[in-house]
């Protein structure tokens, strides 16, 4: 049984097929890197698997998460991490408040939810940084904070919406390098949406290419 | 309650408005009313004078204000133009007005400026100046209300319109800064604030809150009369009043129609401006004029607030002294006794205002945010009774309030208050909430926020800053109207503003100055206290949408 499997996925908007029928799985650690041209569908699959796809979609076909069918469960009983091409920091709170309000420790008290989160961003070289307000950080910084956040929420699956393509080049690689180190160390299951060829190859998993329907 | 939200705001919109205007065409339908309407002597010379004030006045605070934005909007200097409008905006009509007559009057703060040393004036002249035959001091005085309105509604909407690079574009093809603005900005903002202006003509033409202190009195514009003879103790009046109310509603729409038709003649002047390729680069001197003029209305506006406060030390102040002789609350005491009681029930109501239309108006600017086309359509229909005379249909609404044993209550009173307070909460809130990205909402969903946490903790935080400004528009609109709260509280409910305008009725400057200067001062306080905040929450977060 894999960990996140998708079995005869389909979806539609204003009845015009969009995405599918699609089946396939991916195996703990690894990274399914699904390409395609604009408009195809990749962000709607997506926010089909994490519970977020609006309501004037039609879908059908099921997701397993671990053995267990989530397709009615809410998008906070699923627990699949996303990160989108924004960052997507809470403006109004500051970096340590934004991993606060990832970290699923809810007995833990104050002392200890801050310890975890001053060790979260020493793992990231960001020690120091727990006050700083979001505005003021890279676009690097910001990256790993966002992955710091959902990884600190205890995901069962990482699904990644082009979360380099706004980064530049250096910080790119960078942020490529540590999410996917992450995702093989924790043995998360990862979908992986990208144009960028290098993102497909850095990820080292199968692939997938969706095609336009007319 | 999210999915009904927005049909709950659209029924304390319509209710009173479908309720009002029909109880008008029950008690106005009948032809004795008609001829008893039509046989008061000057009536149309009251029709003119509404027409004319109102029309006047926005043709040229509409000029001001664009020139104003043109001049100043793209430059640094727009947060500072807001801010020196923010005054005049928050003061309601009827206190502003009465403090321009206490500026403006022969008797008036100006008039001491200049006495006796250059006038050698030891007693007031005897002129006109305030409520002069033509209604020039009632334009004056809207000109002076709403150029700040209208500044701020055109600064609302030049950001959405890319008006920066558009007016960099124009004027490195060689345009001067005024023949830029006219054809690269001008045309997309007055598209975004045409229902805006379209609401200015309306209360230009059918108030009595600057009509009542500053505009001419015999004959009085149209709505002064209806208001005469709907409160008048003599019941016989009833019929004719509500002829006239149809008479003004249909005056109103004469008077759109005319802009609508003003708009079209100026459109065709506009394309052979835009077509001819001349660039205007001599307009140093329309600026100047035109700056000086703008200058004028907000420091005239400011001077009004002063001139109002300084009154309420209601102690002696004898001409040509410029100051009062002794600055002390205590002659408040003799001149309003019960002013204590109306800031009080001015309070109650403007909370309860603001806080009912605030609530839920964020429930259905949840429940739309991503529903443009309904978005759109709420808020035209919140906007309509700021589009209608107030006289054409509050009226009925308060027979109708009489037959369900409702007048007089604080509950129909604010019912009547938050349906004029609506339209502009809506403004504040809806596109706001719309405006923010939904990864925001998405992202701590699947962090395991539940719907009532995301709310409270991510959409909540970052929209503070709007709720803030919209608490306190709806708190200032509150405390500003007059006629619903004279007609929902059927003549019982004393407001701040009902006994300003009851004193001014009644000739009596030092407590309508009392009240008025109380009236003003709560909604400049609300924003202070909502600007305040709004400054210190997230100070440290430059990401927090403003």
């Amino acid at each position: 049984m894999s960990a996140l499997e998708l079995r005869d996925v389909s979806l539609a908007v204003a009845g015009r097929p969009l995405v599918g029928p699609l089946s396939c799985a991916v195996e703990p650690g690894t990274i399914l890197t699904i390409s395609g041209p604009s408009g195809v569908g990749k962000s709607s699959l997506l926010a089909f698997l994490c519970g977020v796809l609006p309501r004037s979609f039609t879908r059908q076909g099921r997701v397993f998460l671990d053995g267990s069918d989530v397709s009615a469960w809410t998008p906070q009983a699923r627990r699949m991490g996303i990160l989108f091409q924004d960052d997507l920091l809470f403006p109004h709170l500051s970096v340590g408040g934004n991993l606060a309000f990832g970290l699923r420790a809810p007995l833990a008290p104050r002392r200890e939810r801050t310890r975890l989160i001053e060790e979260a961003l020493a793992s990231m070289d960001l020690t120091g940084f727990r006050e700083r307000d979001p505005a003021t950080l890279s676009g690097g910084q910001r990256a790993r904070v966002s992955l710091l956040r959902v990884l600190l929420s205890q995901p069962r699956a990482l699904l990644l919406d082009e979360p380099f393509s706004h980064l530049d080049p250096d910080a790119r690689q960078g942020a490529r390098e540590v999410v996917f180190a992450e995702v093989r160390r924790r043995q998360l299951p990862a979908i992986l949406v990208t144009h960028d060829r290098a993102d497909a190859e850095a990820a080292g998993g199968p692939s997938l290419e969706l095609e336009p329907r007319e | 309650m999210r999915a009904l939200s927005p049909f709950l705001l659209a029924t304390i919109s319509i209710v009173p408005l479908v309720a009002g205007l029909a109880g008008a065409v029950a008690s106005g339908w009948d032809a004795s009313a008609w001829t008893a309407l039509m046989n008061t002597p000057g009536l149309w010379r009251s029709v003119a004078l509404s027409l004319w004030t109102g029309g006047a006045a926005t043709a040229i605070s509409l000029g001001l204000a664009h020139i104003a934005v043109a001049l100043a909007g793209t430059s640094g200097w727009g947060g500072r133009l807001r801010g020196v409008c923010l005054p005049v905006l928050a003061s309601p009509h009827l206190a502003l007005g009465i403090g321009l007559v206490l500026l403006a009057s022969p008797s008036g703060l100006l008039m001491r400026f200049v006495s006796p040393w250059a006038t050698g004036f030891e007693r007031p002249p005897d002129w006109t100046i305030v409520q002069d035959p033509h209604g020039l001091a009632l334009i004056g005085g809207l000109v002076i209300k709403e150029v700040p309105f209208l500044i701020v509604l055109l600064m609302g909407a030049l950001s959405q319109v890319n008006a920066g690079p558009l007016m960099q574009q124009a004027q490195s093809l060689g345009y001067g800064r005024l023949k830029a603005w006219l054809i690269a900005v001008a045309p997309l903002l007055q598209r975004q604030v045409r229902f805006g202006v379209a609401a200015v003509l309306v209360f230009g033409v059918t108030n009595v809150e600057m009509a009542l202190p500053l505009g001419p009195t015999s004959p009085p514009p149209l709505a002064i009369r209806l208001l005469e003879w709907f409160t008048a103790a003599d019941l016989a009046h009833r019929p004719q009043a509500f002829a006239g109310a149809w008479l003004l509603l249909t005056v109103t729409m004469a008077g759109l129609g005319g802009a609508y038709g003003a708009a079209y003649i100026l459109g065709g002047m506009w394309r052979r401006s835009a077509f001819s390729g001349a660039r205007w680069l001599r307009d140093d001197w329309v600026s100047r004029v035109t700056g000086t003029l703008i200058l004028t209305t907000l420091l005239g506006g400011l001077l009004a607030i002063f001139a109002l406060l300084l009154r309420t030390s209601g102690g002696a102040w004898r001409f040509p002294h410029l100051l009062p002789s002794r600055m002390s609350l205590e002659a408040w005491r003799n001149v309003a006794p019960d002013l204590g009681a109306s800031v009080a029930t001015t309070l109650l109501l403007g909370l309860a205002t603001a806080g009912i239309s605030v609530v839920i108006t964020l429930f259905a600017a949840e429940a739309l945010h991503h529903l443009k086309r309904a978005r759109r359509r709420l808020g035209a229909l919140l906007f309509i009774p700021l589009l209608l005379p107030q006289m054409a249909f509050l009226f009925g609404w308060q027979v109708v309030l009489v037959s369900l044993r409702l007048d007089g209550t604080l509950v129909a009173v604010c019912w009547s208050h938050t349906l004029f307070a609506l339209p502009y909460v809506w403004a504040t809130l809806a596109e706001q909430r719309a405006a923010l990205h939904p990864g925001y909402q998405i992202t701590a969903k699947l962090l395991g926020a539940s719907d009532l946490r995301v709310w409270w903790t991510v959409t909540a935080p970052l929209l503070l800053r709007s709720i803030l400004l919209a608490l306190a528009l709806a708190f200032s609109v509150s405390v500003a109207v007059y006629l619903p709260t004279l007609f929902a509280g059927g003549g019982r409910v004393a407001t701040l503003a009902t006994e300003a305008a009851a004193s001014m009725s009644a000739g009596n400057i030092q407590s309508a100055a009392a009240n008025g200067a109380a009236q003003a001062l709560l909604p400049l306080l609300a924003f202070a206290g909502s600007l305040g905040a709004a400054h210190l929450l997230f100070r440290n977060r430059r990401g927090v949408p403003r």
